[in-house]
């Protein structure tokens, strides 16, 4: 177990991260609560990966991380590789979008699994692999004792995706950071595997920092979602409140471009959209970032608006001109 | 309905396996098993499985871009197994294809005007192509300066306007549109969506649509089939069939779908369970994970038959979801 859980498992402060001198991510701050699952929305371009990698050190040559990125009072921008090693794996770990690539494929699942346990933990071999074991019945692997022998490529990409859950909380961590960890995966096979993230995360008491585009994957499992653009946070709060009343025009035009099925409801002959497109890397207008492509932009938004806290709620806008109410939120009885 | 525009009649397509050992039969592999559908002229079908299911397997029979084991595929009323090379070329003019991925169905190495240019010469369509690729960049709203530009300096949402401008170049009557929009984010994928309604209206043509994402379904499809593990479970009409559907398995994909307004996620435990589709599966391929299992399932296969309270739908079930409503299960 790590050490007495404090309220707060990664606190973000001016985190920039730039390509080469442009910059991709533009000084964002936000923390992850003890045991909460946030979740960080954004479309391609939006910086949302390079928020993830730099958290966890990761991130490829060519890009620097600058700011504050505390956990449990360590600067993880400050540390160097061997120091990071300590931590990835350990207190914070990660589950990528693609099983195949994430496992070892020459390695067994069992030791696979096991040997987290043994680098950062010193556990003998037979120990860990008791423990290996555990973890793989955990996450619900279908006959997991056999299965311990198995290589990954003679396993499905649900139980694959099992399998590297297993090794994410085989140290029982402080924090997951899931990056699109269910988009290669069937419907039915995601659906399992977001319901198997989620109970983990709350038996183990589990921070969850959930990395996607598909915004109904957020409102599934998450408690809290961040919605970035740009580069920047633009909108955060309790998901079921974001997204059945969002203030900021941009997440409004998401969840309008977003078909849902609604029983009984005429179907919508078009989709609702967001004029232009999102700029190229460095063409992002100053001011706010989404001057160029906002119905109630005015002079004031050429300047750039920061992230506030509204007054009634948790939720913090970086927007002039917030929604107010959400013309469109008909709210269906479920 | 009026008469199909296109039909595929009881087509199976089987792959040879390599051999497991030394000695044996080679395994076979049935990837569409005895699929019977008609599609109608102006409608948008859409084709919904998982990965597996044989959806692409059988748009590409519907295309002739494949020949089915058994079975036959007719265009217009006529068999397209047996057409000769003029005649087939006549039959790519009139049904294209558009694939997930911009980045891979675009030459690289070729401008944009010629790529979408390319099917008119190669399928002889007379008429000025010059006129006809203006056209196209207009109706797919890319600027007329982009013709002479190469794929790799648009956005994923503008190249797949691009592939889209090609597929309607020689002014097919079938389009089939295979995840046209999985691979595009959120944003871009509402426009293309819209662009595809449009573009259906303006040029009247019938659209196949396969996804695996039924919200995306539900917005674009008159008819939705959903098919798992090679064969036809259902076929209804979207509305009724998404409220209300009769097969087991449509229910499981429903509740599994996550919900943007909240909502259950009901995750079906034995998901991650891959269907027989190797050798002679005896009885319903949806067996190990159906909920209303009885012993006559396992059996013998339901067949795709039509509701009695509905004929436009057809389930291949022997239980069926209606059955279980009206004996005291309440739907939610």
């Amino acid at each position: 177990m790590s050490s007495p859980a404090p309220s707060t498992v990664l606190k973000v402060d001016d985190l920039t991260v730039s390509v080469g001198s442009t910059p991709a991510v533009k000084g964002i701050s936000f923390d992850i609560p003890a045991g909460r699952r946030v979740g960080l929305i954004g479309e391609s371009g939006s910086g949302k990966t390079l928020t993830a990698l730099s958290v966890m050190g990761l991130l490829p040559d060519g890009l620097s991380a600058t700011g504050s990125v505390v956990h449990a009072g360590q600067e993880l921008l400050a540390l160097d590789e061997d120091e990071l090693c300590e931590i990835r794996g350990d207190h914070i770990t990660m589950v990528f979008q693609e099983p195949m690539t994430a496992l070892n494929p020459v390695m067994r699942i069992g030791d696979q699994v096991a040997e987290v346990q043994q680098i950062h933990r010193g556990t003998s071999r037979s120990e860990s692999r008791k423990h290996a074991l555990e973890l793989l019945k955990q996450v619900h692997l279908p006959d997991a004792e056999s299965r311990m022998r198995a290589y990954p490529h003679q396993l499905s990409g649900g139980q694959r995706q099992r399998v590297v859950i297993a090794l994410a909380l085989a140290c029982d961590p402080a924090l997951i950071i899931a990056d699109e960890p269910t988009t290669a995966l069937d419907v039915t096979v995601q659906a399992q595997i977001l319901v198997l993230l989620r109970d983990l995360t709350t038996e183990h008491n589990t921070s969850l920092f959930l990395i996607t585009h598909d915004l109904a994957v957020v409102a599934s499992i998450c408690e809290d979602v961040l919605v970035m653009y740009g580069g920047k946070i633009v909108e955060t709060g309790p998901t079921s409140e974001v997204f059945s009343d969002p203030h900021h025009p941009y997440t409004a035009g998401l969840i309008a471009a977003v078909p849902e099925i609604e029983a009984g409801q005429e179907r919508r002959d078009r989709l609702a959209t967001i004029p232009g497109s999102v700029p190229g890397l460095g063409q992002f207008p100053s001011g706010c970032v989404f001057r160029n492509r906002c119905d109630r932009a005015t002079e004031a938004c050429l300047q750039p608006p920061t992230l506030t806290l509204e007054a009634t709620t948790r939720r913090q806008v970086a927007c002039f001109h917030p929604v107010a109410e959400a013309a469109s939120a008909s709210k269906v009885a479920p | 309905m009026s008469s199909p525009i296109l039909e595929a009649r009881a087509v199976t397509r089987s792959f040879r396996l390599p051999r497991n050992g030394l000695f044996g039969a080679k395994p076979v592999l049935h990837a569409v098993r005895e699929v019977t559908i008609e599609v109608a002229e102006g409608e948008t079908l859409g084709i919904v499985g998982e990965s597996g299911s044989g959806k692409t397997t059988l748009a590409h029979m519907l295309m002739g871009l494949d020949k089915p084991t058994s079975g036959a595929v007719h265009f217009r009323g006529n068999p397209i197994g047996g057409l000769s090379k003029s005649g087939l070329r006549e039959l790519r003019g009139s049904m294209q294809i558009i694939f997930q991925d911009p980045n891979a169905s675009l030459d690289p190495r070729l401008k944009v005007g010629a790529i979408i240019t390319e099917p008119l010469r190669s399928l002889h369509v007379p008429g000025d192509h010059q006129t006809r690729l203006l056209e196209l960049m207009d109706a797919v709203g890319l600027s007329r300066t982009a013709v002479e530009r190469y794929p790799h300096e648009f956005s994923g949402g503008q190249r797949q306007r691009i592939a889209i401008a090609r597929a309607l170049a020689p002014h097919p009557k079938v389009l089939i549109a295979d995840e046209p929009v999985s691979a595009l984010d959120v944003s871009v994928r509402a426009k293309t969506l819209n662009l595809l309604q449009d573009l259906k209206e303006q040029f009247d043509l019938t659209v196949v649509m396969i996804s695996h994402d039924l919200s995306v379904m539900h917005h674009v499809c008159d008819r939705v089939a959903v098919m798992y593990a090679g064969r036809m479970m259902e076929v209804g009409p979207v509305e009724e069939l998404y409220d209300c559907p009769e097969h087991p398995y449509t229910q499981t994909l429903l509740d599994a779908i996550p919900r943007l307004h909240g909502g259950k996620l009901v995750p079906d435990d034995l998901a991650d369970t891959p269907p027989q589709t190797i050798g002679e599966a005896l009885g319903c391929s949806f067996a190990d994970r159906c909920t209303l299992v009885e012993t006559r399932c396992r059996e013998q296969a339901p067949s795709l038959t039509p509701l009695e309270s509905n004929p436009s739908r057809a389930a291949a079930c022997h239980v069926g979801l209606a059955a279980t409503r009206s004996s005291g299960g309440n739907k939610t």
